[in-house]
């Protein structure tokens, strides 16, 4: 109890300057490529889930999608869970609707029913797939579209939190949640988790609590998940969307990631034309905080 | 439920409290095949998680954890598996657990919406997905959403379906006067319109009385539910010189709820239309009417803002306080202080036996005075067992109308000029209550209902030369007081028997009315009878009932059988001979049958038959001069009897997933009448008369609509028609015509934001109207008309917003200017607090507008003096 106390303090004293903090966005030039969803049609179904939790990522109306950075969904089957974006699915199982019925149509919408905020731009938490099986965690991670065929994967052992659990609840998406905290890779986390879905798992790559994770925030407000969905039945589970990644290390893709969003002109060697100016732009920098900083 | 299994084996090493462990529980989970589970288990004290491990491949598990009692609870839980919790003494020790399959059902849950979704009878539009910077308030975006129409008055119907009832968080703030609601909520405070249909707003009604009714529900983002929020807004313009001020107060908690406003114009902002109820509810209805009237000039059906001349302040204010959870208090006021000028020309093409028409054009110039109070108080008790209401409402009128108009005819040598005065208060008082009490089988209701209303007018015409039979030069005069004291009760029960529902009601009502009337002015020897003095009163005493089959999956029944003995009399004061007693019995049989299709659609029937007689027509000896043209007189000592059939059809079809809804209604209405109403033309005037001329018409009407919410840039596609077709006679000098009129009608609205920094509507109408008689079939003109208006909204940069709007309006009857055109831009520049908005109105400066309208076989020219281009410049402001 004495612990749950400090950790609270803690949390509390690190979110004093949260006023000043806000929700990383989707503002940064990275976009996402399109061209090559026309291969959705061929997307393969690995596995089945039996349970989907939706979650709505950075939302700042969690009212309003339009405000939503993305729609996670979790999907748990056996031996197995994968974290990927169900807006991206939305939008890939419209297009193959849209494919299927314009067969002869040289020409195809690939991001038309792509919905959140700024739905072109690119972030990796909306375009990676996290993959955990056995105590194996597999980051499948999809660059935007200057360097769409550089797509990368690295597999490490699952990643602990080590969670103070307390006794204070509250009840998130109809479940009756409890309260636990814990610091991780840089950032201290407090989440709601329910017993009432006994599975040790949550979003992104966070788990570990005798129950789902419903709701959880980094204690400055940059990164949130919050449960808006419960399903269960029968959910295709897909490979990852490219046909290639290579392997490398949770560091280099961390690396990479942040440097894209960052500065994405100059990470990725591209010169624009800015539209307002008429000039060449090769190098433009924008504010962003990764949510792993160690 | 599947069976779930997850190994994170290894990842259970982790325990919350490890460090602190002191005890180590350990032991197997299995099923009853002895196969290994990986459960989670969790070690509780009281509700305080000590600790928690999982199952690994082979089942096993081990549990630290820091005693701080003797005995702790083991939880064992897995999907798909019966939870097992199991109370042991805190020590180190060995566990195992057998869990049984089956049980453990995860519940379906769901949030957040996509634009639109349906659970059950349920719609809810997310605002935010209809949501411009164009739109101000939650007004504005319901008339984008698909389904949902809202007319000219402010009245919004779903999918064909007028809206009965409009709630704020579930709670019943307004009564109907929802444009408070709709013109004052901003739409950023709104996270969802919800569309509850077959909505039984009465608790203990439900399962026993089917609805097709339909309510709204506004559900706030938290951030508006219990603050307080002021509105305000002030502004100047020119030409003329031009003021508007505003200040709404809001506060919208789970006890209480309020709206209270100031707003006041002189820049023909209609404000005073928000303030009426939209549905009537709860008003009563009273059979007296005040019959004078001020000759005006008529309406151009255009926009008010286009012609309207008005000095307007209105206050208001709705709270409701909820008393426990399921019974609220609530009390509104509202007073309307108005000024209205109006100008403008009519003329009237009448339609004489011969086929040739005659004409009078009339210069008109009005002025309307309007003080209004209106006041109610509704107490309502809403439980599954108990439904109790009771509503109070008060309103007083001190309204007067002075009028100049310049007359002339085809048939006159001379122009007249003619000025007109009309007192016009009124005052009505009303109390209604409703208690019903449900049991297993059994439903008894009892309503009770009083009321007086009480108008008392004179008008003032002069010079009174303009009439032939006047004895005085100056003016005539003519006075007319109303008095209406009305009583209703109804009480019965519902008794159920399966699906069946068997209801047995008695009512009675009362009405008596006092009217006193006196023409001074007029010579007694042309004209004998200039007063009236007189109490007429009917009643009923009755007995409905009814059998229902009720099966909400699919089809509902209803036969009903009112059957009422109707006794009406009169008592007249200055001729005693003339009392008189009536008595009548009346059956008045209706079917309804409604089928439903799923949560998709529904379709229903009804069928009705309607027998009337009244005396009220043959009452009033003396002539009474409605307004300068008009007066009035019964000639016919006759009661009137009048059957009518009146069937209907309707289809609604919804389907929220692919935005689509669509209605089609159709009915029929035959009337057989063994009088009829005629106008006798002498020079100028008119006079109505009734006349002993059986007589039958039949009225058919079709209409259909659309919407569709389209899959590209946030579109919304709205298409609607109209069909009328009415076959009757009409007197036309003491002689019945045959004639037939038809009118067909189409709109169609697009609403498409295409891009981040624009949107657009577009919006289109077309009509057409023709009557005719057997005499000039060929010959009779057929009225064309059509609006076409196009808004486009541009957001260049965050916090500006640029509105152009362009409309045509179309007739074919005049000679020239058969188009009118107008132009409005608007800027608003939007700060933190405050909005600044640049209005720039009717740009291309139009002065006059032509509308041209049929009524029977008459046609009307009518055209009104537009409001010059003006600039008007407001601050708007919005504190929380």
């Amino acid at each position: 109890m004495n612990r749950c106390i400090i950790t609270t303090i803690l949390t509390l004293l690190a979110l004093l300057p949260a006023h000043v903090m806000q929700a990383q966005r989707k503002d940064t030039d990275a976009k996402w490529e399109k061209q090559s969803t026309i291969h959705c049609r061929d997307r393969k179904v690995t596995d089945t889930a039996d349970v989907r939790i939706l979650y709505a990522f950075n939302a700042l109306d969690i009212q309003d999608k339009d405000t939503w950075i993305d729609e996670g969904q979790l999907k748990i089957g056996r031996n197995f869970t994968q974290y990927t974006s169900h807006f991206y699915e939305v939008n890939e199982d419209s297009l193959v609707n849209w494919l299927n019925a314009h067969p002869k149509s040289h020409v195809f919408p690939p991001g038309r029913w792509m919905q959140g905020y700024n739905p072109d731009h690119w972030i990796e938490y909306q375009h990676s797939d996290i993959e955990i099986r056995g105590n194996k965690l597999t980051e499948w991670a999809t660059m935007p579209a200057a360097i769409y065929n550089e797509n990368l994967y690295y597999t490490e052992t699952l990643p602990l939190q080590a969670w103070v659990i307390c006794d204070t609840t509250q009840t998130v998406c109809g479940y009756e949640c409890r309260k636990a905290t814990c610091s991780w890779r840089g950032r201290d986390y407090e989440a709601w988790f329910t017993t009432d879905i006994p599975l040790p798992t949550g979003p992104w790559k966070f788990g570990g609590l005798p129950g789902v994770i419903m709701k959880i925030g980094d204690a400055t407000g940059t990164y949130t998940w919050e449960a808006v969905g419960v399903d269960t039945g029968r959910f295709p589970v897909y490979a990852p969307r490219r046909s290639k990644y290579d392997e490398s290390t949770r560091q280099k893709v961390l690396d990479l990631q942040r440097k894209l969003n960052e500065n994405y002109f100059k990470t990725t060697g591209t010169t624009v034309i800015v539209f307002k100016t008429g000039l060449p732009c090769s190098s433009r920098k924008h504010p962003y905080t990764q949510l792993e900083l160690e | 439920m599947n069976r779930i299994i997850l190994t994170f084996a290894l990842l259970l090493a982790a325990g919350a409290g490890e460090l602190f462990a002191s005890i180590v529980l350990h032991g197997r989970v299995t099923d009853h095949e002895n196969e290994p589970l990986p459960a989670i288990v969790t070690v509780l004290s009281g509700t305080a998680i000590k600790g928690y491990g999982y199952a690994d491949d082979e089942g096993r598990y081990t549990v630290s954890f820091e005693a701080t009692s003797d005995s702790v609870l083991v939880k064992v839980s897995l999907i798909g598996f019966d939870a097992i919790e199991r109370k042991v003494a805190a020590k180190p020790q060995t566990l195992d657990f057998v869990m049984n399959e089956g049980g453990f059902v995860l519940r379906e849950v769901s949030v957040v919406a996509d634009k639109i979704t349906q659970r059950g009878d349920t719609i809810s539009y997310r605002v935010g997905a209809y949501q411009s910077e164009n739109d101000r308030v939650i007004g504005d975006v319901i008339k984008k959403m698909p389904g949902l129409e809202v007319s000219e008055s402010g009245q919004i119907s779903f999918n064909g379906k007028t809206v009965k009832n409009f709630y704020i968080e579930d709670m019943d703030l307004l009564e109907g006067r929802y444009g408070i609601a709709t013109n004052n909520i901003s739409a950023n405070d709104v996270a969802s319109v919800q569309v509850y249909q077959n909505h039984q707003p009465v608790r203990a009604l439900k399962d026993w009385i089917p609805s097709e009714d339909v309510t709204i529900n506004l559900k706030l983002k938290s951030s508006a539910r219990g603050a307080y929020t002021l509105n305000g807004m002030a502004g100047g313009g020119y030409k003329p010189a031009m003021w508007a001020a505003e200040a709404v107060a809001m506060y919208f908690g789970k006890r209480w709820q309020s709206i209270t406003a100031y707003k006041g114009n002189n820049s023909a902002d209609n404000i005073t239309a928000e303030l009426n109820s939209k549905t009537n509810a709860g008003e009563m209805s009273f059979f007296n009417n005040a019959p004078l009237s001020v000759i005006s000039a008529a309406s151009p059906g255009l926009s008010g803002k286009r012609y309207m001349h008005n000095r307007t302040n209105t206050v208001s204010t709705n709270n409701i306080l909820s008393i426990d959870t399921l019974s609220t208090l609530s009390l509104s006021v509202a007073y309307i202080d108005d000024i209205l000028s109006g100008e403008g020309m009519t003329t009237t093409d009448q339609y004489m036996p011969d086929g040739a028409y005659r004409n009078i054009t009339q210069r008109i110039t009005t002025k309307d005075y309007a003080h209004t109070l209106t006041g109610s108080s509704t107490f309502k008790k809403n439980t599954d067992a108990l439904y109790a209401e009771n509503s109070l409402r008060v309103n007083a009128g001190w309204n007067r109308s002075n009028g100049v108009s310049l007359t002339t005819a085809s048939f006159m040598d001379n122009s007249e000029t003619v000025r007109q005065s009309l007192d016009n208060p009124s005052f009505t008082i009303s109390d209604k209550a409703n208690v019903i009490i449900t049991s297993d089988d059994n439903i008894w209701d009892l309503n009770f209902g009083a009321g007086l209303n009480h108008k008392p007018q004179a008008l003032v015409v002069s010079p009174a030369t303009i009439f032939a039979d006047a004895d005085r030069l100056d003016q005539v005069e003519q006075r007319y007081t109303t008095d209406d004291l009305r009583a209703e009760a109804q009480t019965g029960a519902h008794h159920k028997a399966g699906k069946f529902v068997i209801d047995g009601f008695v009512f009675g009502n009362i009405d008596i009315e006092r009217v006193a009337t006196d023409l001074d002015g007029f010579s007694p020897a042309a004209m004998p009878m200039l007063k009236n003095d007189y109490t007429f009163g009917k009643g009923n005493l009755g007995a409905e009932a009814a059998i229902s089959y009720i099966n909400n999956e699919s089809m509902n029944v209803t036969l009903t059988l009112p059957l009422a003995y109707n006794v009406q009399w009169l008592r007249d004061r200055l001729d005693t001979g003339r009392d008189r007693n009536w008595n009548y019995i009346n059956l008045t049989p209706s079917l309804k049958i409604g089928y439903t299709f799923g949560r998709k659609g529904w379709m229903a029937l009804n069928l009705s038959f309607f027998r009337m007689r009244d005396n009220s027509g043959r009452v009033a000896p003396g002539i009474v001069m409605t307004d300068y043209l008009s007066f009035r007189e019964y000639l016919v000592d006759k009661t009137m009897v009048d059957k009518t059939y009146y069937n209907t059809f309707e289809y609604h079809y919804s389907n929220a997933l692919i935005q689509l809804f669509g209605n089609v209604s159709l009915s029929w209405l035959r009337s057989w009448h063994n009088t009829m109403t005629g106008y006798d033309y002498d020079g100028l005037v008119t006079v109505r008369n009734v006349y002993d001329i059986a007589n039958k018409s039949d009225n058919f009407q079709a209409n259909a609509g659309i919407n569709k919410g389209l899959g590209f840039w946030e579109s919304t596609l709205k298409i609607g028609a109209v069909y009328s077709l009415r076959t009757s006679q009409q007197l036309i000098d003491a002689r019945p015509v045959d004639y037939t009129a038809q009118y067909w009608s189409s709109n169609l609205l697009l609403a498409v934001t295409p891009a981040d920094w624009m949107g657009g509507a577009l919006g289109f109408a077309y009509g057409e109207s023709r009557s005719h008689t057997v005499v000039n079939a060929s010959a009779a003109p057929t009225v064309r008309h059509y609006t076409g208006r196009l808004d486009l909204n541009f957001f260049p940069i965050r916090r500006l917003v640029v509105n152009v709007a362009v409309e045509d309006n179309y007739t074919n009857m005049t000679a020239i200017a058969r188009h009118a055109w107008f132009g409005d831009i608007k800027l608003t520049y939007k700060m933190r607090r405050f909005d600044w908005e640049l209005e720039l109105n009717n740009v291309f400066n139009r002065r006059e507008f032509t509308r041209v309208t049929y009524s029977d076989m008459n046609i009307y020219r009518s055209v009104t003096r537009l409001r010059e281009r003006n600039v008007m410049l407001k601050l708007r402001y919005s504190l929380r």
